[in-house]
Parts: C-alpha cells; structure tokens; sequence
C-alpha cells in the first residue's frame, strides 16, 4: 500500500505541499483512476525493472533501418 | 506601393537575400512595420526590440557584402519567451520571472545566432507552458490571426499567431502535450515537434524534464527544414540530448515520397473526429496516395493510457518545479495555472516512477502495434474538434475548461509520452473559417521523412500559402 494512501500518510505526505486538507483530497480521487490504470499496466509489463535512463537508448534503437 | 516582404516565407526570404534582391533591413523594417499594424489584434509579441535589430541587421548586410555566408544570415526570427539569453529576462509568460536575468544563454539560441539569425523580440505564451489554448493573465490572451475571438491554440500560442500574421520568418516554440502541434495546427501553420532528444533543451524553462522537445514553427514545411538543420543535434549540456548524426534535412525534401506506406487509424485516432475535420483529414491523405504513397489501415493503440502515462510525468514534474514558487508566491499564479500545475502534488511518488520505467517497453510495443514492419509513418488528426473559443475554454466563464483542455491535447499528448516526431500541417479550413491540420508521426528520429511527406503535400495544395484576412486587407 502507498504510504500516502493512508490517513497518516496522507497528513505526511501533503504536510509540505503547497494543498489545503480538502483539495488534496479532491485530488487524490481525481487521479484515482489514473493511478489505477498505471499500476495495472506496470504490472502487466514484462520488464518492469527497466531504468527510466533506458529510454533513450531504446529510441535509438527503434529508429528505422535502411 | 511596394512588394510587402513580411509575406514572404522563410525559405523566400533566404533566397532574395542571396540574389541581392532584398536587404536584411528591408526584412527587418518589413517585419517592424507588421507588427505595428497587426499586432494590436493579436497581441503576439512581449518585447519588440526596434532599435537593436536594425542594427543587427544593417551589421547583417554589411556581413554580407563583406562576402559573409549563413544558413540564416540577417533573417528575423522571434521565439516563444522561455529561451534564456544571458542578461536578459524572459518571462515564461509569468510575473514570477519578469526580474530575473538569465545567468546563460541557450543552447539553440547560440546555434540561431551563429547561422546569423536575428532577433525581433520575444513571444507571448502560456504562463509556464501550462495550457493548451494561449490564454495568459499576464501579458494578455493571444488571438487567433485567423478569427480573433478564437483561441490561437497554446502554449506556443505567439509564436503560432505571429507566423500565421506574417510578424517574422520563423520561431521556436516548445511541445510538452501539444504545444507546439496544436497552435500550429490552429493557426494554419507548420510546427515540428522532433524526437524526444533531438533538439538540446539547455538554457530553455522546463516544463516537464521527461516530456518537453523544443521545435520550430513556420509558415512552410521547407522553412522548418531549414531550422532543423540549425537546431538538430548533440549538446554535452544536455544529458538528454541524443548522440545521433544529423541528416541533410535539405536535402531530404527532394528524396521523394513514391513507395512510403502511410498508417491510417480505423479506431483509435479516428473516432469522435468531427465530420469536416474527418473530411479534410481524407482529402490530404487522398493528395498523398494521389503522389506515390499507399494507404494501409492500422489498428493503433488506445491512446488513453499514453494520455495519462504522460500526464502523470508532466504532472509530478511540474509540480516539483513549481512547489517552491507556488507556496512563496501563489498570488502571482494565474488561478487556472495554478490549479494546473498543483495537481502533481497529490500523485504518488511509487506511480510517478512506474510511468517514467515503463516508457522503453510502452515505446517498443506501440511501434510494433501500429508500425509493424510495413508502415513507415502514421497520418493522425491534431484536434479533433474545431478550433474553440477564447470564452469556451476560459477558465473562469466556461464550467466545462478541464474537459475542453483534454479534449484538445486528446490526439497530441500520447506521442510525448512515446517520445516520437511528428509534424503539424495544415490542410484545410472548417466552415466558420478555422484553419484545419493533421499530424504525420514517425518513428525516433525520422524527422527527414516526416518533413519530406509534408513538403511533397505542400507542393500540391496551396493551403499554407492562405493568409488571413489581417494580413490580406493590411
């Protein structure tokens, strides 16, 4: 479970942000859906140890062969 | 009266130069003298420097009869104002930065400057980059040259409305979801977003680190070969920037289109496409069968979890940027903006890095969905609805702004995510007279083919050669 998904994490968490109590969670429900949708892909991923830095070097790899 | 060189392209503009037909300061006057007619309905540039690019440009013309040769010597150019020169400010379309001088210049300012280009001045946009339709509470909304009441398309909203009003010969903007596809496609100009990595992003505002390409926008696809060619290419000051050779972008205008495949979306990419849009969208791809290329239909993707893969990197991204300002000085946020970029806020760190992990394989995968091993570019609508209002997606008269803002980035944000090029080109007007525009995406690094395929269309269409009735009627 995500530590800001719980009420303590949730006060951790938005303690140093710039969101008042109410709005932080308004968002939380807004990005809801978009959060679910990207750990369900993550978890479908079939390397989902990949290193954000690969992704460079994966377009150049991608680019087309004459 | 005479010739009037402000409606010149670029391309033009280059090449009476080099015959000795026209002067830099011919150029430079004929630009000046645009923008103080025109500009007061468009409301395009911040600063104008009249004074100091005359100079520049008499300096450019003597350069030349000194025998001096540049790809873009004593050309006005004018950028979106988020490129940094040292000792300058530029705002970002922000209060917050309107006192602050840059400590370095940019990367792609230093390559303009060492092809000769000069500067006119500096280009309205959203504040921060943040938004898709060229509203700014700063600096004022830029209108669209095309039908004034209607949003210029955004964040690169000047410098799309200063190249449709024929203010100068060519401008960088940025493209971080839509930004520099989406006002050139609503102002019936050109814009290239490149590869993720192309174009070095040293000394420019960051928006979001992982999403953000800069580009040029001009009025012809051949005048934004002709910045390419300046612009592409490693920088050590970015660590992003790709270690890949740049092409002969020139020269790949003349390769030929005959033999291309040209993926058309059946689903994805194709549905709820409004019907002059849709129409205009199988004209243009008619014009290119009618050239050489074939039409093969690819099922593409959903484009919505790129959409939201995107967006969460642009939203932690941004809001890391801006936490610190946005607690400071929050007053000085527009409300729209700062709802905007507050959003990140609330996103956990474990999902932010989970997009940022996925994008090698997520990039692999859709070219392998959508390219096979048969297409070699994908031909896609920009916006899929027509050009809106500035009232409709006003933050505060419009109830229905954040569904507006999606609607407009729908077809532009899922490619950022993917990192790959893709050229905004117009083809033809709605109705009520908004200019209308498809996007060609390629794969990393293709921008050659994607220029070539949108010059060979401009050869037979005479769309980006309109000009809006600002400019017609003077």
């Amino acid at each position: 479970m995500d530590p800001a998904s719980t009420v303590e994490g949730m006060f951790e968490h938005f303690q140093g942000t710039t969101l008042p109590p109410g709005r932080a969670q308004e968002l939380m429900q807004e990005l809801a859906p978009i959060n679910a949708s990207i750990r369900e892909c993550y978890d479908r991923a079939a390397n989902f140890n990949a290193q954000p830095a690969d992704f460079l070097s994966t377009l150049l790899e991608l680019q087309r062969k004459e | 009266m005479g010739q009037d060189f402000s409606r010149l392209s670029l391309s033009e503009a280059r090449q009476e130069l080099e015959f000795g037909r026209v002067t830099s300061r011919q150029l430079t006057e004929a630009c000046i003298d645009a923008i103080e007619r025109r500009d007061s309905r468009v409301n395009s540039f911040i600063t104008l420097e009249s004074e100091a690019i005359l100079r520049a440009a008499d300096e450019a013309d003597q350069a030349r009869k000194a025998g001096k040769r540049a790809p873009l010597l004593g050309i006005p150019l004018a950028h979106k104002d988020m490129y940094y020169r040292k000792g300058r400010v530029s705002t970002c379309g922000s209060i917050i930065m309107a006192d602050q001088l840059a400590a370095t210049t940019a990367t792609v300012l230093e390559r303009l400057d060492k092809a000769g280009a000069l500067e006119l001045g500096t280009l309205n946009m959203t504040e921060f980059a943040a938004g898709p339709t060229g509203h700014n509470a700063h600096y004022g909304d830029v209108h669209n040259p095309w039908h004034t009441e209607h949003i210029p398309g955004g964040s690169s909203s000047g410098p799309a409305a200063a190249m449709a009003a024929r203010l100068c010969y060519g401008s960088l903007g940025s493209d971080t979801g839509a930004s520099i596809r989406v006002p050139a496609a609503c102002c019936g100009v050109v814009g290239l977003k490149p590869t993720y990595g192309r174009i070095s992003r040293y000394g420019a505002m960051p928006r979001s680190w992982s999403n953000d390409c800069m580009g040029p926008l001009a009025r012809t696809v051949m005048d934004c070969a002709l910045l390419m060619q300046v612009l592409a290419g490693p920088d050590i000051r970015d660590s992003t920037c790709l270690d890949a050779p740049v092409p002969n972008y020139l020269a790949a205008l003349e390769q030929g289109i005959k033999g291309l495949r040209i993926g058309i979306p059946t689903r994805h990419f194709a549905e709820g496409v409004d019907d002059e849009i849709a129409e205009a969208l199988t004209r243009s791809r008619q014009i290119l069968e009618q050239a050489g290329c074939h039409l093969v239909d690819v099922e593409i993707p959903d484009p919505k979890l790129l959409y939201d893969l995107g967006e969460t990197l642009s939203k932690g991204e941004a809001s890391t940027i801006h936490r610190r300002w946005m607690q400071q000085r929050p007053q000085d946020y527009s409300d729209h903006v700062h709802t905007r970029l507050e959003a990140g806020q609330a996103l956990p760190a474990t999902r932010y890095l989970e997009a940022l992990s996925l994008r090698g394989e997520v990039v692999r995968n859709f070219i392998a969905d959508a390219f096979k091993t048969t297409v070699d570019v994908l031909h896609l609508p920009v916006l899929g609805r027509p050009v809106p209002t500035l009232a409709e997606t006003d933050f505060h008269s419009s109830g229905t702004v954040g569904e507006t803002v999606s609607a407009i980035t729908r077809f532009t944000r899922p490619i950022n995510y993917l990192g790959l090029p893709a050229l905004s080109v117009p083809c033809g007007f709605s109705q009520s007279g908004l200019p209308i525009a498809f996007q060609l995406v390629g794969r990393p690094l293709d921008e050659d083919r994607l220029l070539a395929l949108g010059h060979a269309y401009q050869q037979l269409t005479e769309w980006h050669r309109m000009e809006p009735a600002i400019v017609t009627r003077g």
